[in-house]
């Protein structure tokens, strides 16, 4: 399993574009990809689920990747986060 | 035969045939299903037709802000996981499917409730409408038998003429535009968005009619005058030949107008006026329509900034704006270019803004009151616009001012915008012009005292009524008051003038009763220099001018400022129009 911690930076955070963006890319692999923040897991294939997690400025999450091409989604979602400029 | 009146949203006569409007409605009740199967199989059809329905929707749509609206929505209709929650409901409680996706709806709502967050709110109704869609697919309700039929010509050669109770932008856009004639609304303001759509597209439309959708018959042949805000319902042949005769003369008119736009904007005694465009749009699009328009024009009289902001997903930085005041101050050629930094509040932004929402927007945190509380907002605007300004003639304006401690703190971040380029060796227009718009009571209370410290003043028309009056221009039950024709607002713009004279500045007036044929000599008679119209105005604003005398006007000045009643004062100036320019009108 993939399994890393970092800060959300962009200002707008995952809400609007970044979101709906994180969420086709996500749906590009076939590993189930999670975000925790706060108490919650959120399901990072699900445009509902990424809104209602409410993941604005700064805030601290945790992402995984499980499944058989978690390895490359990961890294790659990650860099997607990290290079938000919204 | 039928009569029915409103009030003229947008001018023109049509005929045609009626069209009723009226969104289907949507019946969920709860109810135990045998076969859990075939009612999760009901819902996996209804969630995919609307995804291919959606799916042919963005392929027609040019405008990229509709796409990213139909594209979000097709994200939620892709959510599988939010739609698991109402296969289970189904397979577990035995619901039927529509009250299944009801209750998922309702959770979710209630959860992005509690985040409390302007944004995510509206998402929340993105959800909403999504999930009501599909309930409308899953019950085979739609209103897409409303937008095929209209898709399709009543007659040959004929269109129609729609009538709602609300008509809503988007609703609107839909329509096919080539068979639409004009519409009619029950309710809605003489400002609402749809009507200026229908000003925009150049076709007549009615607001406030009483008793509408009761009264007319789909299909029935109709007659609107969108001047007069009348409603002629199965006309007999005495109405049809006052169409047609109103209709010729429409066109002789047009004729007539246009023959003088490209004459000087002179009064038939001498007085020089200038006569501008207001412009909202920039960019490659639609460029050879504005270059056409600022040449026989005299300049742009208000641009307007926001479209740069409003068809953004984020704030435009400092090189997008400037590729359009630039473009726009070279496309000028010389005459001036007065742009007005962003004028924006909370009911019209952009989302990602995310101005707070507010119980009154009009009173509240709106055009310089944002750009002097962002100051890294304003800088980038004005930085952009001081560039712009050595590739021709242009102006500052900033708007809603309402006292001089307000325009001394637009004009230092002018200075500091100054002082930035300055440090970075950028070239810029050192002697700018700073102007301001003249749009609040408060600011003609206190023009004396803004003239001296502005280049120029523009009177700001629309909302100038609308605070004067203290009347809200989308309310149809006060909406009356709002008229230029009340003496309390030609007072006011007397004022403006008297103060600006004073300080020896000019006077312009970018509104829209800047091109209304009746008040325009007034306006002049009063003092104001300069008048900006939208560009398909400029013909009619041009002929007026140039038919009226400004020496007869002021005869009958003291009458029309000391008269008791908007409608008095109509009575006085449909008298000297009738001399100064006979039927013509």
């Amino acid at each position: 399993m993939f399994a890393a911690n970092l800060m959300i930076k962009n200002p707008s955070g995952l809400h609007a574009r970044p979101a709906s963006g994180l969420v086709r890319l996500c749906k590009e692999f076939s590993s189930e990809i999670t975000i925790y923040y706060k108490e919650k897991s959120i399901n990072a294939k699900s445009i509902v689920s990424v809104l209602a997690g409410g993941i604005g400025q700064n805030a601290e999450i945790k992402l995984t990747a499980e499944g058989s091409d978690e390895s490359e989604a990961g890294p790659v979602v990650i860099s997607y986060i990290e290079n938000l400029t919204d | 035969m039928r009569k029915l009146f409103g009030s003229g949203a947008a001018p023109g006569c049509t005929d045609g045939f009626i069209k009723k409007y009226i969104p289907a409605a949507v019946l969920i009740s709860p109810k135990k299903v045998e076969d859990t199967e075939k009612e999760a199989g009901q819902l996996t059809k209804a969630i995919s037709d609307y995804k291919e329905y959606l799916q042919g929707l963005i392929a027609t749509q040019i405008n990229k802000e509709a796409r990213d609206i139909l594209e979000t929505y097709l994200d939620i209709a892709d959510d599988e996981e939010f739609f698991s929650g109402a296969y289970k409901l189904i397979k577990n409680d035995k619901f039927n499917a529509s009250y299944a996706l009801s209750l998922e709806k309702d959770a979710v709502v209630e959860a992005f409730a509690g985040l409390d967050d302007q944004y995510l709110k509206e998402r929340a109704l993105d959800i909403e409408n999504v999930c009501r869609e599909i309930i409308q697919h899953i019950q085979g309700v739609n209103s897409e038998k409303f937008f095929q039929e209209q898709a399709i010509a009543p007659e040959k050669n004929k269109k129609w003429i729609v009538l709602a109770q609300n008509l809503t932008p988007d609703v609107t856009l839909r329509m096919d535009s080539d068979l639409l004639a004009g519409f009619v609304a029950e309710q809605g303001g003489l400002t609402s968005h749809t009507v200026i759509l229908a000003r925009s597209l150049g076709i007549p439309a009615i607001v406030g009619v009483e008793g509408l959708l009761a009264e007319a018959k789909d299909g029935e042949p109709a007659i609107i005058y969108g001047d007069s805000g009348e409603l002629v319902l199965s006309p007999i042949e005495e109405e049809k030949e006052r169409f047609n005769k109103s209709k010729d003369s429409d066109h002789f008119l047009k004729y007539v107008y246009e023959k003088d736009i490209d004459m000087p904007a002179v009064t038939k005694d001498g007085v020089s006026v200038l006569a501008c465009i207001n412009l909202g749009e920039g960019g490659r699009e639609k460029a050879d329509k504005r270059r056409a328009s600022l040449n026989y024009s005299d300049g742009v009289g208000l641009f307007r900034t926001e479209f740069i902001y409003m068809s953004s997903d984020r704030y435009p930085t400092e090189e997008e704006q400037f590729y359009h005041y630039r473009l726009v101050a070279e496309e000028a050629e010389g005459k001036e270019v007065i742009i007005r930094t962003l004028d924006i509040g909370g009911d019209k932004q952009a989302k990602y803004m995310k101005l707070p929402e507010e119980a009154n927007p009009f009173l509240g945190f709106r055009a310089i009151r944002i750009s002097l509380a962002k100051q890294d907002i304003f800088q980038t605007q004005l930085r952009a616009i001081l560039r712009a300004g050595i590739f021709g003639n242009v102006k500052i304006m900033f708007p809603m001012i309402t006292n001089l401690e307000e325009l001394r703190q637009a004009k230092e971040a002018v200075d500091q915008a100054k002082a930035s380029l300055d440090k970075e060796g950028i070239p810029y227009k050192r002697d700018i012009e700073v102007g301001i718009m003249i749009e609040t009571p408060s600011a003609v209370l206190v023009c004396d005292q803004l003239a001296k410290e502005s280049s120029f003043f523009s009177i700001g028309t629309n909302d100038l009524i609308q605070y004067t009056m203290a009347v809200d221009r989308m309310n149809e039950r006060v909406q009356k008051l709002y008229n230029a024709c009340n003496p309390s607002v030609l007072r006011s713009v007397q004022a403006i003038c008297q103060g600006a004279a004073a300080a020896g500045i000019p006077v312009g007036m970018c509104g829209e009763a800047a091109s209304d044929q009746l008040l325009i000599p007034i306006w002049i008679a009063l003092g104001v220099k300069e008048l900006s119209v939208v560009p398909s105005q400029l013909g009619r604003t041009k002929y007026t001018i140039r038919h009226v005398s400004i020496e007869k006007t002021k005869e009958v000045l003291p009458r029309v400022l000391n008269a008791p009643s908007i409608s008095a004062v109509i009575k006085e100036l449909k008298a000297l129009a009738e001399i100064e320019m006979g039927g013509i009108m």
